[in-house]
């Protein structure tokens, strides 16, 4: 709520620029964004490029239909051009999936074997105990390259899901705040013994340099209290 | 026939060698805007395809005499995205842990090629009031709510939706200030 003074502010706000609500603040908003996002962009990755281009051609003649202008299309290309367009795209997109289906349903310690073979940037750091756990051995595996890592845990204890989770946050030098590694369960039957965990990083890691361990309520937290942080690998 | 120069403009008339040059001007910024605020990597790559579906079902609607089109890309990424995060309900970004935990000597990240719009609104930033930056930065950048600003910063609500409102505003001005260039591309 607002109190009179805010009140008062927004109703001039709003009279003075009654323009407040059109599409030229969305456009001031992507510029902002466009200017902090300076030197952050990544290529989009040639599997998903693959998926969107190959979705685009369906959208095309939508574009053209429903376009205010009549515009005319550029002399186009024959048919038979345009059917190997087709199947250049269908196989793309076959690639693309048998590039994606095998690497998503494989267990975790294979993906972290395959990750420590194939990538040429892993970094490694064990973990430190800071409170509430004791006799926790392993480490953090992070690939920058391909955005990539595994967390290493032995004797960890299992959580109640009900009740708690496991939450990883990275440090990285390129953020303001730590980056939110996504929440995880060490389930009963696994406690004590050595389990992998996949990252699941919400944004891109750029400069990592340390990993942290919280004990936070079911489906993790925005805000963490640091009340419950158990767990910290620093990297050199 | 109508002469069409810009690659949103090609796609809109059904130019499908347009799309690649679409994708290497702007898939790494729909890319990086999706990894930022879509949540999880599979999320993002959701995400990312139905924004560019929004975008080639707009593309007609690219008038570069408003903005560029790296800004048009983003507002559409950007609304997709936040659409996104409505119907999902989750906000990703955390609170920093303990200053001991954090890193120091931090620099900034490598400068790029940006659009004109994005050099100008750098350039706005700086001369729009402190706490009213801050709360673009967190708003825009970071995808926070007013409410987490809230709690983050310490303002009130009121005063944070204040600082949202008026510093965006103050932005649009500066950059209404002068006319938008022509096209000028994002690369990774």
């Amino acid at each position: 709520l607002l109190d009179s003074c805010e009140s008062g502010e927004l109703d001039r706000l709003l009279r003075d620029h009654p323009k407040s609500d059109d599409a030229s603040l969305d456009f001031a908003a992507a510029a902002i964004d466009l200017a902090l996002g300076r030197g952050t962009l990544e290529p989009l990755p040639s599997g998903l490029r693959g998926r969107v281009a190959a979705e685009a051609r369906r959208h095309l003649p939508a574009s053209v239909a429903s376009g205010a202008q009549a515009i005319s299309p550029r002399p186009s290309a024959s048919r038979r051009i345009r059917s190997v367009g087709w199947w250049a795209a269908a196989a793309c997109f076959v690639l693309a999936v048998a590039g994606w289906w095998p690497h998503r349903i494989a267990p975790p310690d294979r993906l972290l074997d395959r990750l420590l073979v194939d990538a040429k940037d892993t970094v490694r750091a064990p973990w430190s105990v800071l409170a509430e756990v004791e006799n926790v051995s392993g480490d953090v595996v992070w690939s920058n390259d391909r955005q990539e890592g595994y967390l290493t845990f032995e004797g960890l204890p299992a959580n109640d899901p009900t009740r708690e989770q496991y939450q990883l946050w990275i440090l990285d030098d390129a953020q303001t705040h730590p980056i939110d590694g996504g929440v995880f369960d060490v389930p009963a039957g696994a406690g004590g013994s050595r389990v992998i965990v996949p990252i699941d990083a919400k944004l891109r890691v750029a400069r990592p340099n340390a990993f942290a361990i919280t004990v936070e309520k079911p489906g993790g937290v925005v805000v963490s209290t640091r009340e419950r942080l158990i767990l910290l690998a620093k990297l050199d | 026939v109508l002469s069409v120069s810009s690659p949103l403009q090609r796609v809109a008339a059904g130019d499908s060698d347009a799309v690649e040059e679409v994708l290497d001007l702007y898939g790494g910024l729909v890319w990086s805007l999706a990894r930022r605020l879509a949540g999880t990597p599979n999320e993002a790559e959701d995400a990312v395809q139905e924004i560019f579906i929004d975008i080639w079902k707009s593309a007609a609607r690219f008038d570069p005499s408003v903005a560029s089109e790296a800004t048009f890309v983003a507002m559409i990424a950007r609304r997709r995205l936040i659409d996104r995060r409505r119907r999902q309900g989750r906000h990703p970004d955390p609170d920093p842990l303990p200053e001991r935990l954090a890193a120091e000597g931090r620099t900034g990240p490598e400068e790029v090629e940006i659009a004109d719009e994005a050099a100008r609104a750098a350039e706005a930033l700086t001369k729009i009031r402190p706490e009213q930056r801050r709360v673009l930065e967190l708003a825009i950048y970071q995808g926070m709510t007013h409410d987490q600003i809230s709690r983050k910063i310490g303002l009130p609500l009121g005063t944070v939706k204040t600082h949202a409102r008026r510093g965006l505003i103050r932005v649009r001005e500066l950059l209404e200030a002068k006319p938008p260039a022509g096209r000028e591309g994002v690369k990774p």
